[in-house]
């Protein structure tokens, strides 16, 4: 419905009132005539009110001839009857359209660059990495390639595994998604050990090069040396080699968190105030008297609306508005339940943090009441790669 | 041979078919393929739109009656209105309590 309005609106069209006695014959013609008529609400009992396009009241004369209705014009609506009041305002027509002008000319530069996706990589570190590639708010967007500044992202951030980077009218979005490393693996020609990578158990142990130092079931800690690269026999003396090995064990995790029972936090007072302000460009227009934030503590959510003729076409106005939320410092106390339960929180968003809750064996987790705070504790044993690569380090003969 | 009539008594015949309908039945086709009737469309209780409407036969606030061709279809409810009429497609909106078929 929101097309055919938008149709009738930019056409014009008049809203009538008809009176008479065969006011269903009338409408009859006008359908006979191919005259649309909507919006018809019985007004009176002899009276109808109906909506049809400014061209088409002409035709409007012999349909009511006919019947002997009395039609009149209620109201106009419309882009032509709009036009027609403001027909001499020559200066107010310009100004409208050298403003659109040159906001359509303005929406041909970057004015805002906006990254999502990202996670452990900066936004700040993406954009001055833009920035120096020629990516940066007041550059024409038809003078950007597109290509280079993706390639170039990619092998500037090697946690970044897929970027892309949309033109949007005058907003640039840059789109990156992170991948895990992969781990350092030591080139097969270059000798080297195998060493714990965390506290663990191991479970199982196959080694294709090199000498095992430990067997299955054996408790090791990070860094000790599972699979020896050195080879030392009678018969060909000492040699290195690349130490190669599956080894599979329990890794061992100790995570602890800690609550306070009483601690000064900063609480909203319940008053708060509205700024809002204009984004043309690069330049802010207050729409607002005074300080920004009148508070001296604060909490600001914002949220902006940008301006766009459709999805495609991002103009450079935006809408910002900000509110300001007064704060002030408060001593929250906790009860010793709420301090376990904030505590436990903590942890759990530790462990998530720390390990794949997908490979967890075994987890026992304890709380521990001392004077001013809780403390939880937990000690895990997870399924995993026990083993890394290190490199053995050859010292010059001097 | 004495044939039974299972109709109850004095219940109302079955309207007829035509030609084409029958075809269409034989021919598993929904009846707006075949044939060039009237189509109703009722969302809800608060919108009917009529395709094939021949005209308006009455309307006030509380009843729309309109022209189907061979048939007349009566809109009974309150602050009914008619939202768009033209080309033949009749658009009824308000609080419909009752629709009925008839000549």
């Amino acid at each position: 419905m929101f097309f055919p309005r938008l149709f009738n609106i930019i056409a014009g069209y008049v809203r009538v009132s008809v009176h008479g006695y065969f006011i269903e014959r009338f409408i009859n013609l006008l359908a006979g005539l191919h005259v649309p008529v909507w919006g018809m609400k019985r007004t009176g009992k002899a009276e109808v009110s109906m909506c049809l396009r400014a061209r088409q009241f002409r035709k409007v004369r012999m349909p009511a001839r006919k019947t002997g209705v009395r039609v009149r014009i209620l109201k106009k609506r419309g882009l032509p009857f709009l036009l027609y009041r403001y027909r001499k305002r020559k200066g107010m027509a310009l100004g409208l359209a050298l403003f659109f002008a040159l906001v359509f000319y303005m929406s041909a530069f970057v004015w805002s660059v906006e990254v999502t996706g990202n996670k452990d990589v900066a936004a700040a570190d993406i954009l001055s990495a833009l920035e120096k590639q020629g990516l940066r708010p007041g550059k024409p967007s038809f003078s950007l390639d597109i290509d280079r500044l993706e390639y170039e992202l990619l092998t500037s951030f090697p946690q970044i595994i897929w970027t892309h980077i949309g033109i949007y009218g005058s907003k640039a979005v840059v789109e990156v998604k992170e991948g895990r490393m992969p781990p350092q693996i030591v080139p097969e020609d270059m000798p080297c050990n195998i060493v714990a990578a965390a506290d663990g158990v191991v479970t199982r142990l196959t080694v294709y090069q090199g000498e095992a130092k430990v067997k299955e079931g054996e408790a090791v800690s990070k860094g000790q040396l599972l699979v020896s690269g050195v080879l030392d026999s009678k018969v060909t003396g000492m040699r290195l080699v690349h130490a190669s090995a599956d080894i599979e064990g329990q890794l061992r995790y100790v995570l602890s968190a800690e609550h306070p029972l009483s601690r000064e936090e900063l609480v909203r007072t319940g008053q708060s105030i509205l700024r809002s302000r204009l984004s043309v460009f690069t330049a802010n227009i207050p729409l607002y008297w005074g300080k920004a934030a009148p508070y001296e503590l604060f909490e600001a959510e914002e949220t902006v609306k940008e301006l766009s003729l459709w999805k495609g076409l991002v103009l450079p106005v935006r809408y910002i508005r900000t509110t300001f939320y007064e704060q002030w410092r408060q001593t929250v106390e906790y009860t010793v339940d709420d301090a376990v339960k904030g505590a436990m929180a903590l942890l759990y968003a530790k462990e998530k943090e720390t390990f794949d809750s997908a490979s967890l064996e075994y987890a026992q987790r304890n709380t521990c009441l001392s004077d001013d705070k809780v403390t939880a504790e937990g000690e895990y044993l997870c399924a995993g790669v026990l083993s890394r690569q290190e490199p053995i380090e050859l010292q010059p003969e001097e | 041979m004495k044939q039974h009539n299972s109709m109850a008594p004095g219940a109302a015949a079955p309207p007829k078919r035509g030609f084409m309908q029958r075809v269409g039945r034989a021919l598993e086709l929904p009846d707006t393929v075949v044939t060039s009737g009237p189509y109703i469309e009722i969302h809800g209780t608060g919108e009917m739109v009529v395709e094939g409407c021949k005209g308006i036969l009455d309307y006030d606030g509380n009843l729309v009656r309109l022209s189907v061709g061979r048939f007349a279809v009566t809109v009974l409810g309150e602050k009914l209105e008619i939202t768009h009429y033209s080309d033949g497609s009749c658009t009824v909106a308000g609080e419909i309590r009752n629709i009925g078929f008839g000549v």
